[in-house]
């Protein structure tokens, strides 16, 4: 997404930089801890490597790290309490998490923190973020390249209220290149090394010509860089995602260049004659007619498949930020908007030619149907890769197409599940799957993504089991029947999320972001337009 | 829908037939326009429902109540020639740029319940207003009420569709059957023939023991009635599709009894051990979950399926609207139209709860949403397959349960046949001519209406978007589109006319009117 970045790069670019507002200073009562000892008791542990529920367990935290995860009973049995962890003195808590689950972190590979100016403060985004389970983005980037590694500083010390962030740029970004271009295999060298030295993480890529890639991949592998590229159909032509995979690329985001590595009868895809890039409605509209370019199952759709795997590419879907294309009233009038959605990012959302992901234009059956057609061929590549060993990975990036940060992320755990993963599989992509393909290039063993001793103490604990129903992990919680009054209430939510040994509220959060809706909506001039006929009540 | 049969002969009956849903008042003056001595209506692209592509722009001239004649009257981006244009009408109309379709026939109908929809106008506009001209109950309400709203209907004595009355063996306590319930063969024909005097156009079956219903199926086709069937899942184990295809029945609706002829490991569904037929959550995530137990698409005994019911003519009438929440449940409880056209009493009865049919979300996840996608996959590539080998397929909307309302439903089920791999022409096809076919088949005579002939009856639908461009406009909430004069979004189409009978009917006032009684409804409580 966001690749208007030809739009971006001629006009906007300005706007972009200066108009992202940091978070501000976490205040007192926003977050507990870090701890001496910090135990969670009673809970059902699922640890994110794929390994079933267990439980009850005491987990003990000291300061950010996971020391001990100890097995304290079996089910229907009352625990011993001679047999438990001892808190101990000093600055210590217990959390009673009886009849509850935890797992680590959900990682959410590819993210924008928004801007002006659809949500100009990045504490709107990050508490959406942390309030339904992240603890960890890789942001694509999060923002303009000083700002979003200033906001990394601050986030990674526990200054503000923010996952961790891990920091991609496009090459040629930052202060220092501001009026260069990188036009040449030394150039693209030469902007690595400086990002390298600035501090950025991985390199955020489009789909350049061969030479470039290729000196970009090639400097960012020998300097211990990351890398994922969204292989934009203006260049796939001559970028797909295998010959990006085979120059050394960590892993792919969205679905370009996927299908184009594999067309049956075609080579470059077969545009209609008026295609045209720039008008979105095309532009998305034909990714979908891509469905049967290709043959599920087939010798290159296997091919294909083995040559990833053999490459250690990782596959970053981010299937729910194309979800409104298979039907757009449903994403434009989920549950979260009216509570949770500014009215400027619902602004933005509404159809226009000029916002990125507005592309509603004249969305017809047609449409939905051609991409009701292309997930099921998609969801059946992600499946198949899984299932060969391949590892799939979480990503959203919302604030665009009717996405709203943080509920979009859950959506593709269920996008997930329907593409035929198990929970466990689908919580394993979110967590360790992500986690690794943050320090595989970095040629180090994980520090978060799993619940183990010795790793960071990223996690959520919810009150309902996730295994059972994705939906509990959204803000807005799942629907379900009371069956005591006969009524149907919303349960779950994500109750805390812990970040580096931190105990967050995830519902005071959320209550922070529905007053910066409120005072939005407050402030706004009584006569200004929100959206077409939507936040009605 | 509406299986909760052993319920509903238990204990609701009762209820039922203690509170009538209100019959439609008296069509008021100002309430359509017509029928004219000579209507013309001029330059309209027309889908004749057969399948024919657009074409257009033509005249159709209709005298009375039916149509006279359709005159072609020049070519795309010339101006007509007036001289060349069929004479003055009494009535005109200026289609031109308009698309004009045959009347929807909605073939799977229940009209209401008190107290979720107690007056009978409700529904009848919702349809109405969504181009809807033909309903076939099954039934609408109990017997001698659906016949008085017939009949008041076929004299355009009320703001309605056509009404087909199909009704339920053993039903018609209240008016006047005394033989109580159809268990035997001869009570099965006994009650077929009652009903045939009574002026029943057909029968609906939930549950039979085999004999009963290869009687009941029998005994209507002697009297040339119709018979649909919802197999449930109670009597599904001892007649499945394929096996009612086989005894004569004519439609099946739903997938009941579907995926049962086609199990490749087992004869029964194979149950989960706590299964409750009564628990509706279970009843119909069962349902789902039969999606990977039958033989593959294409497989000898898919094949052999569909040859069998096309031998049989049987008709396929798939309600897939009727489920659609169980993909999505958010998508269709905040669907555009719930806030509009919703009445609050129908709002609160799709509300979870253990006691109103339909509204089985009692913890609905994501594993349930998952099934019932991948269920209709399968099933999508089923209806698709058999139009293709010539089989017909039925558009209908089972509306008032499980987030689905009416009218609406057709729409939404028309958008689920394009999305099942039909061509747009198909899915008009699927809810004119082919639905037609369903009612008059039986009665073994030749279609009335169902599509835009010289002769037929004036049932037609005027839209001034492109249908087959997108069905979405259709819906009466409209669809929502840039302007780019403006850069504002817009929400275009919306049925403009519905004709019945030769008498023209604003849509768009019908759908006032639905709103009206909704505003009504939330004042009043």
């Amino acid at each position: 997404m966001k690749h208007l970045i030809i739009i971006i790069a001629l006009i906007v670019p300005v706007l972009v930089k200066a108009q992202m507002i940091g978070a501000p200073d976490r205040k007192s009562g926003e977050g507990e801890g870090p701890f001496d000892r910090l135990i969670i008791r009673g809970v059902t542990m699922i640890d994110g490597t794929g390994g079933p529920p267990t439980g009850p367990v005491d987990i003990v935290v000291e300061k950010n790290k996971i020391v001990d995860i100890k097995t304290v009973g079996v089910p229907h049995i009352p625990i011993d309490p001679a047999k438990r962890p001892q808190l101990g003195k000093g600055n210590t808590k217990e959390i009673d998490a009886t009849g509850k689950y935890l797992m680590p972190g959900l990682i959410d590979l590819h993210v924008h923190t928004g801007g002006v100016p659809k949500a100009p403060e990045a504490e709107y985004t990050y508490k959406l973020w942390m309030a339904n389970g992240i603890t960890t983005v890789r942001g694509v980037p999060t923002g303009e390249l000083e700002w979003s590694l200033n906001e990394k500083a601050r986030s990674a010390s526990n200054k503000i209220v923010a996952p961790r962030i891990i920091s991609f740029h496009r090459p040629g970004s930052g202060e220092e290149w501001k009026n260069r271009k990188i036009l040449t295999p030394a150039d693209a060298k030469e902007w690595v090394q400086y990002a390298k030295k600035k501090g950025v993480d991985g390199l955020k890529l489009g789909s350049y010509r061969p030479e470039i890639m290729k000196a970009l991949l090639d400097e960012a592998n020998s300097l211990g860089m990351g890398s994922t590229a969204h292989l934009a159909q203006s260049g796939v032509a001559q970028m797909n995602a295998l010959d990006a995979a085979r120059l050394g690329l960590t892993g792919m985001t969205h679905f370009y260049g996927l299908f184009e590595s594999m067309y049956e009868n075609h080579d470059v895809q077969p545009w209609p004659v008026d295609m045209n890039y720039n008008d979105e409605q095309h532009r998305f509209g034909m990714v979908a007619r891509q469905w049967d370019m290709v043959v599920p199952g087939g010798e290159k759709w296997n091919a294909l498949l083995e040559e990833f795997l053999k490459l250690d590419y990782f596959i970053n879907p981010t299937m729910t930020i194309y979800s409104a294309g298979r039907d757009v009233m449903a994403a434009r009038n989920a549950d979260w908007h009216k509570k949770y959605t500014l009215p400027t990012q619902m602004d933005f959302y509404e159809p226009s030619r000029l916002s990125h992901g507005a592309y509603w234009f004249d969305w017809t059956t047609e449409d939905e149907v051609a991409w009701k057609k292309f997930y099921q061929v998609w969801m059946r590549f992600l499946n198949d890769y899984k299932n060969r060993g391949g590892k799939v990975t979480l990503g959203s990036d919302s604030g665009f197409i009717y996405q709203l940060y943080g509920f979009g992320t859950v959506l593709e755990l269920e996008m997930l599940q329907e593409a035929g993963f198990h929970p466990l599989e689908v919580v394993r992509a979110a967590t360790m799957h992500s986690a690794e393909e943050i320090f595989y290039p970095l040629k180090k063993p994980i520090e978060y993504g799993v619940i183990r001793e010795g790793l960071i103490a990223d996690m959520i604990i919810v009150d309902e089991n996730p295994l059972q129903n994705f939906k509990v992990l959204y803000g807005t919680g799942a629907v379900k029947l009371n069956d005591q009054t006969g009524k149907p209430e919303r349960v779950g939510g994500v109750e805390y999320t812990i970040k580096d040994g931190i105990v967050y509220d995830a519902k005071a959060l959320l209550k922070d972001v529905e007053n910066m809706v409120n005072k939005q909506k407050a402030e706004r001039p009584a006569d200004t337009k929100v959206s077409i006929d939507q936040n009605k009540e | 829908m509406r299986t909760i049969l052993t319920l509903a002969l238990c204990s609701i009956v009762l209820l039922v037939s203690a509170q009538q849903v209100k019959p439609a008042p008296d069509r008021k003056a100002g309430e359509g326009e017509g029928p004219f001595n000579r209507m013309v209506i001029r330059g309209a692209t027309l889908i004749d429902g057969t399948g024919a592509p657009a074409y257009g722009p033509v005249d159709i001239v209709i005298e009375k109540n039916k149509i006279k004649e359709i005159v072609g009257v020049g070519t795309p981006m010339v101006p007509i020639d007036p001289k060349d244009r069929p004479a003055k009408g009494d009535k005109e109309i200026d289609a031109s740029g308009s698309y004009v379709m045959p009347g929807f026939v909605n073939i799977h109908v229940h009209v209401g319940d008190v107290p979720k929809a107690p007056e009978a106008e409700y529904a009848y506009k919702l349809w109405m207003g969504h181009g809807i001209t033909t309903i076939r109950g099954v039934p609408a309400g109990e017997l001698d009420w659906v016949e008085s709203e017939k009949k008041r209907s076929a004299e355009n004595k009320i703001v309605a569709p056509r009404i087909v009355n199909f009704q339920v063996p053993g039903s018609g306590a209240a008016s006047g059957w005394k033989g109580g319930s159809v268990h035997t063969p001869a009570k099965a024909r006994e009650w077929v023939a009652w009903a045939n005097s009574k002026g029943v156009d057909g029968i609906k079956i939930f549950n039979l023991d085999p004999e009963v219903m290869a009687a009941a199926i029998d005994e209507c086709r002697k009297r040339n009635m119709g018979s649909v069937a919802h197999l449930a899942q109670l009597m599904v184990g001892r007649v499945n599709a394929r096996d009612a295809a086989e005894m004569g029945l004519h439609n099946l609706t739903h997938f009941y009894g579907l995926f049962e002829s086609l199990y490749r490991d087992e004869d029964i569904q194979h149950w989960p051990r706590n299964m409750n037929y009564n628990n509706e959550q279970e009843r119909f995530t069962q349902v789902a979950y039969q999606w990977d137990k039958i033989h593959p698409r294409g497989s000898e005994q898919w094949n052999d399926l569909i040859d069998t019911f096309l031998k049989h003519k049987f008709i396929l009438d798939p309600t897939m609207t009727a489920y659609l929440a169980g993909r999505d449940v958010m998508r269709e409880r905040t669907a555009d139209w719930q806030s509009k056209y919703v009445l609050p009493s129908l709002a609160e009865f799709y509300t979870p709860n253990r006691l109103n049919h339909g509204s089985y979300f009692y913890n609905w996840t994501t594993w349930e949403e998952v099934a019932w996608k991948n269920f209709y996959r399968v099933w999508m590539s089923f209806l698709n397959d058999y139009k293709n080998a010539g089989g017909r397929v039925t558009v209908s909307d089972d509306a008032s349960f499980i987030y689905n309302l009416y009218g609406v439903g057709v729409i939404e089920e028309m958008e689920l046949l394009q999305e099942a791999g039909f061509h747009p022409l198909e899915v008009i096809r699927g809810a004119t001519l082919h639905a037609a076919e369903a009612i008059f088949e039986p009665k073994g005579k030749p279609i009335e209406f169902g599509i835009v002939r010289p002769d037929l009856l004036a049932d037609l639908v005027i839209v001034d978007e492109n249908p087959i461009e997108n069905l979405k406009v259709l819906y009466g909430t409209g669809f929502p589109r840039l302007n780019d004069e403006t850069g504002k979004v817009e929400r275009v189409g919306g049925v403009k006319y519905t004709i019945k009978d030769g008498i023209i009917y604003d849509a768009k006032q019908l759908l006032k009117d639905v709103e009206g009684m909704v505003e009504k409804q939330k004042n009043g409580n």
